[in-house]
């Protein structure tokens, strides 16, 4: 009897010791290069037509933005963009880009989103972001759910299209974007563009959030 | 200048080979995916610079010389200002039956509910015990110093129950009820169904009901246990 309580107060204990490893083991994210290897040029598969609506970049470029940390892998080209984006701005080209990895990078510094798949931009759009008294998480996060039509439980607002990226409610979903605005911490996208968001992502796609230059020096 | 040129001519051969194997360095220097060629000290890649620029001129890109940051930058609105707090949505207000608040103990109405039922009247407290008891057995025996009873069915003497009252008149008389205004209707109003509010976590009381379950079932089956061992 003593040796059977004995054995499940062990398994207990170990099943506590076994969760609490695996939930410090997912601990902080952190922006690492997630490939190293030698990218190669784009200009193989876009056809002259597709490539003036973008910027194709070399190795030269590709290898200095993941050396800044700009990016933390290949990229193959970017959006043309004509001048800044406004607030509430967003601009969309998945022409003849193929299926392939696809993941979004999120700088809070210069408050825009970009999405990539393939190597290529297909989507940017200007972003609103948690304000300093709740900021948004840098790092490299996941999409662990999705919800067209959520509605937070912790605030009287409509959340529609939400990527949730943290446990504690970190989303990218769409909202009003607007200057002199600040979320709670989420990352709000204008909602057409959420919307495209949401159809070309999935479960498990990488997010990478890039901290604006005050918040990482500590200045802000 | 005359002699240089004179030279040029007569080693014509040197020159256009010299000038062929120049072209053919620059041009592997810069179409080499590697960059063996042209890589200067400081790590600058000098065959890529070129090679971008050329290939962007063949594609008509006006991004020569750009880095991947650069381009970032010149779509991006500009940096926020520092210290702007978040001012975009506001907090849900608690509602009736989450656990911060105190609970609220609503009337329980049996109609609710019930289409077509007739609401019963709020109930009249009867001015009763409205007098102090020993002013009411000290008071001198007559119906006057009977409280008028609610109902005018068996007055009852003033009703105290259990209490004997000497000389305590008015038993049996039945005392019209004083004249009050007529009964107001109260208006009738659609019922209101109150959804059931159930927290979606137990009550510290269930919890601990809970484990004192646990207990009784364990000292039960200890002490059977117990009478089947002795």
């Amino acid at each position: 009897m003593r040796l059977k309580v004995a054995s499940i107060a062990a398994l207990l204990a170990v099943a506590l010791a076994a969760a609490w490893l695996w939930s410090a083991a997912e601990g902080p994210p952190r922006v690492e290069p997630s490939h190293v290897t030698a990218p190669r040029m784009a200009k193989e598969a876009l056809s002259p037509a597709i490539q003036q609506h973008r910027v194709l970049l070399d190795d030269t470029q590709v290898r200095q933005a993941i050396a800044s940390g700009t990016v933390d892998r290949p990229i193959k080209s970017l959006l043309k963009v004509r001048g800044p984006l406004q607030f509430g701005d967003y601009q969309w080209d998945d022409n003849a880009i193929p299926p392939g990895p696809t993941w979004i990078r999120v700088d809070l510094g210069k408050q825009i989103l970009s999405i990539f798949r393939d190597g290529h931009e297909i989507g940017t759009a200007v972003i609103v972001y948690g304000g300093d008294n709740k900021r948004t998480p840098p790092g490299k996060l996941h999409i662990l759910a999705k919800a067209r039509d959520h509605v937070s439980s912790l605030y009287d607002a409509p959340m529609p299209f939400t990527l949730r990226l943290t446990g504690d409610g970190v989303s990218i979903h769409g909202s009003t974007v607007a200057s002199g605005k600040a979320t709670h911490g989420c990352v709000g996208v204008p909602l057409a563009f959420a919307e495209r968001l949401f159809d070309a992502t999935k479960v498990g796609d990488d997010v990478v959030i890039i901290p604006s230059p005050a918040t990482a020096s500590g200045t802000s | 200048m005359s002699s240089i040129a004179a030279s040029l001519a007569t080693r014509r051969g040197a020159v256009v080979a010299i000038a062929i194997a120049l072209a053919a360095v620059i041009g592997v220097a810069v179409f080499n995916d590697r960059g063996m060629f042209g890589r200067g000290p400081g790590g600058a890649d000098v065959a890529g610079a070129v090679r971008s620029g050329l290939q962007q001129g063949v594609n008509g890109i006006k991004a020569v010389g750009d880095t991947v940051a650069s381009l970032f930058g010149s779509r991006s609105p500009g940096e926020r200002a520092a210290g702007l707090q978040a001012n975009l949505k506001h907090k849900r207000q608690a509602a009736l039956h989450q656990r911060a608040l105190p609970k609220i103990r609503r009337p329980v109405n049996p109609l609710a509910g019930i289409v077509g039922a007739v609401p019963t009247p709020p109930l009249v407290e009867a001015p009763l015990i409205a007098q102090p008891l020993d002013k009411v057995l000290n008071a001198p025996p007559g119906p006057l110093a009977i409280s008028p009873p609610v109902t005018g069915v068996g007055g009852g003497g003033g009703g105290f129950p259990g209490v004997f009252i000497p000389g305590g008149g008015g038993g049996g008389i039945i005392i019209p009820p004083p004249a009050v205004n007529p009964p107001v209707t109260p208006p009738v109003t659609p019922p209101v169904v109150i959804p059931p509010t159930t927290s979606g976590v137990p009550e510290p009381s269930a919890w601990a009901m809970m484990l004192l379950g646990f207990l009784l079932m364990g000292g039960a089956i200890r002490q059977q246990r117990r009478l089947a061992n002795a």
